[in-house]
């Protein structure tokens, strides 16, 4: 059973006074998405509200793992091999049903807190921090057939080599989690990725070119006069 | 603030929140997840919109279609690692 979980940083969650907290919220796969991402037919439930560290404060990502651990510790220690759980379902039948962390809905800085990549890496895949773009193809993180090597590196204190990789020398709880790879949660981020990432970087690339033929003039007279 | 939960409640009840106080930035609300997941399988207003297995689709020319959850890889691939 798919189970998808979804947080996100507060901006605007301010209570009362100084009360801040980081939003965690859980649906299921079973649940087709027009009803799941419709807020208003609740398919999310509320599950966690995580306290925000004050202002300056150390080990603010290792806080936030043991909260979120904590929440989700039924997930991580679910045991695959026994008989799974009698559920009973809204079509009137009883399932074996084994949940498991299968996605995570958040944004670019949420899928970096989760994956504890270095800020600017990529989620995904094993690509060293300011590798040039474009570069062949990279090696996919995967923790279910790599959890060891990135353990008996951190064992050995062996920081950078992991982050080579990307990795940000914590152990990391989301490796734990059944049948989970914390690397494969993900789905676009349509304004860090695609706006800030992608198109930014072809910006500034398009406009070292134009600079470099001494064509930016006419490239920003051309594009002024195209009608709207 | 347990006020506040009460408020954003549906059905599950406000005592379904958890109280931990053993966080270092503050108090932790949460709840049984897998009550959570219970109460939204058991939900009857969903029961049409639910799928149990995957299915692989593909339109007229042979490619496949992955528009649901149920459509992925993932779903097949993770079947396969569970006990029958």
């Amino acid at each position: 059973m798919p189970v998808i979980c979804a947080s996100d940083r507060p901006h605007l969650t301010n209570f009362s006074g100084d009360q801040h907290a980081w939003l965690l919220y859980l649906t299921i796969g079973y649940i087709r998405k027009d009803i799941r991402r419709t807020p208003e037919k609740r398919a999310s439930i509320l599950v966690g509200l995580i306290p925000c560290p004050p202002k300056g404060a150390q080990n603010i990502d290792e806080a936030w793992h043991n909260a979120v651990g904590s929440v989700l510790s039924q997930l991580r220690h679910f045991d695959i091999t026994g008989p799974g759980l009698k559920w009973d379902c809204a079509d009137g039948f009883q399932r074996q049903c084994y949940p498991l962390l299968a996605a995570w809905v958040g944004d670019y800085p949420e899928q970096v807190m989760v994956a504890q990549v270095s800020y600017g890496s990529c989620p995904m895949c094993e690509i060293p921090k300011g590798a040039p773009m474009g570069h062949s193809t990279f090696r996919p993180l995967d923790n279910s057939r790599d959890q060891h090597i990135y353990s008996e590196r951190l064992e050995d204190n062996n920081i950078d080599a992991l982050h080579t990789l990307g990795v940000r020398p914590i152990c990391n709880q989301f490796w734990q989690y059944p049948l989970c790879n914390v690397y494969r949660l993900w789905q676009p981020d349509e304004l860090h990725q695609l706006l800030l990432g992608l198109v930014k970087d072809l910006l500034h690339w398009l406009l070292k070119y134009l600079k470099a033929r001494n064509v930016k003039d006419q490239f920003d007279n051309q594009f002024t006069s195209e009608p709207r | 603030m347990r006020k506040l939960l009460s408020e954003l409640d549906f059905g599950l009840g406000d005592d379904s929140w958890i109280d931990d106080d053993s966080h270092i930035f503050g108090t932790l609300y949460y709840r049984d997840i897998f009550k959570c997941i219970q109460f939204l399988l058991a939900h009857l207003p969903f029961q049409a919109h639910l799928d149990f297995e995957p299915v692989r689709l593909a339109d007229s020319e042979g490619r496949r279609i992955y528009s649901e959850m149920k459509l992925g890889d993932w779903w097949w691939d993770t079947q396969d690692q569970l006990p029958a």
